[in-house]
C-alpha cells in the first residue's frame, strides 16, 4: 500500500508529490492518517538546508511537525489510544525529514493528544508548536497581574498565543508588531501596539512605562 | 539572506542543534483545555492543498504571516 506525501529530494528545490510506501508504527508510536498539518517557521528552514549543519535530514525529506488526524495503526507499548481516535499533536523526530505533511505520518505517542472537540482538523492543526512554545515562554516569563509584558512579535506564530495567555492572566501586554500586525492585536488582547519599525521599541516602552514591567 | 542571517544568528548565540529543538509535548492536554475554555482561539486559516505545500513554505519564508498557515491534506 502506498501513500501520498509532500517531500523535496535536494535543499533547496522545489518539493513535489512523491508516492511512498505507508510508514510503519515502531514500538511507543502511532500511524497518523493526516487530515491537516501546520507550516512553522522551522519548516521552510529545513527544506533550505539552514540547519543542515545541525543536525542530521532524511531525503526524500517531507517537512512538517504539527498534525490533526486520525489514528490509524497503534505500535507496540502505546496504551490509551484507538485506531479511529481523532487525535492531534506534535511530531518527535530527531531529524527532519519524515514529517507530516503527507496522507500518513508516524509520530511518537508521547506528543498525540485527543483533538480539542472544538476545533476542526485544520484548526487543531495550527496550535500544537506555536502552542506549546507559548506555554514554555509564559511559565518561563510568569506574567503576573499587576505586571506589563512586551511581547516581541505578538502577532506571529508563537507571539499570538503568548498575547492571548499574559491577558488571560491578567498582565498589560505591549505588543511589539509588525505594522501589519498592529489592527490584530488588541483582538488578542494587547492593551498597546508599539511598531517595532517605528524607532527606538526601548525608548518607547521606557516613555509609555516609566516604572518599568510594574503596572 | 534570510537563511544566512538565520544561520549566522544560530553561530553567534552558539546554539548546537542535536535534534529538533522543541518544547516538551506533553503539555498538550493543557492546551487542549484552554482551546476548548475559549481562553485561547485559533487564528485565522490560510488552507493550501498537499499538493501546493510549495506555495505555503514560501509564503512563510517571507514573514509576517496574518493568520496560520495549514496543509489541507485531505
Amino acid at each position: 500500500m502506498s501513500t501520498r506525501a509532500f517531500a523535496i529530494d535536494e535543499f533547496g528545490t522545489a518539493g513535489s508529490i512523491h508516492e511512498v510506501p505507508i510508514p510503519e508504527p515502531a514500538d511507543g508510536e502511532l500511524l497518523i492518517a493526516v487530515r491537516a498539518a501546520g507550516v512553522n517557521a522551522m519548516d521552510p528552514l529545513y527544506v533550505a538546508g539552514t540547519l543542515q549543519d545541525y543536525m542530521e535530514h532524511r531525503f526524500p525529506l517531507v517537512p512538517g511537525i504539527d498534525f490533526a488526524g486520525v489514528v490509524e495503526r497503534i505500535g507496540e507499548g502505546v496504551h490509551g489510544f484507538a485506531s479511529g481516535d481523532e487525535v492531534y499533536g506534535v511530531s518527535d523526530k530527531p531529524f527532519p525529514g519524515a514529517g507530516t505533511f503527507a496522507e500518513h505520518a508516524v509520530v511518537g505517542a508521547d506528543g498525540v493528544a485527543p483533538k480539542p472537540a472544538s476545533l476542526d482538523f485544520a484548526q487543531a492543526a495550527a496550535v500544537p508548536h506555536v502552542g506549546l512554545t507559548a506555554l514554555a515562554v509564559i511559565e518561563a516569563a510568569d506574567p503576573k497581574p499587576d505586571q506589563v509584558i512586551a511581547v516581541i512579535g505578538a502577532t506571529e506564530g508563537v507571539g499570538k498565543f503568548v498575547t492571548q495567555l499574559a491577558t488571560a492572566r491578567g498582565a498589560t501586554v505591549a505588543a511589539i508588531t509588525a505594522e501589519t500586525g498592529a489592527a490584530l492585536a488588541p483582538e488578542l488582547g494587547a492593551t498597546d501596539t508599539i511598531d517595532y519599525a517605528a524607532g527606538d521599541i526601548g525608548a518607547a516602552l521606557r516613555a509609555r512605562y516609566p516604572q518599568g514591567s510594574t503596572r | 539572506m534570510r537563511t544566512d542571517a538565520a544561520t549566522a544568528a544560530f553561530e553567534v548565540i552558539g546554539l548546537t542543534f542535536k535534534g529538533a529543538n522543541r518544547a516538551p509535548a506533553e503539555r498538550l492536554p493543557e492546551l487542549t483545555t484552554l482551546l476548548d475554555g475559549g481562553q485561547l482561539s485559533v487564528p485565522p486559516i490560510t488552507a493550501f492543498p498537499l499538493a501546493e505545500t510549495d506555495a505555503a513554505i514560501r509564503e512563510m519564508a517571507g514573514g509576517h504571516v496574518r493568520g496560520k498557515l495549514v496543509i489541507a491534506v485531505r
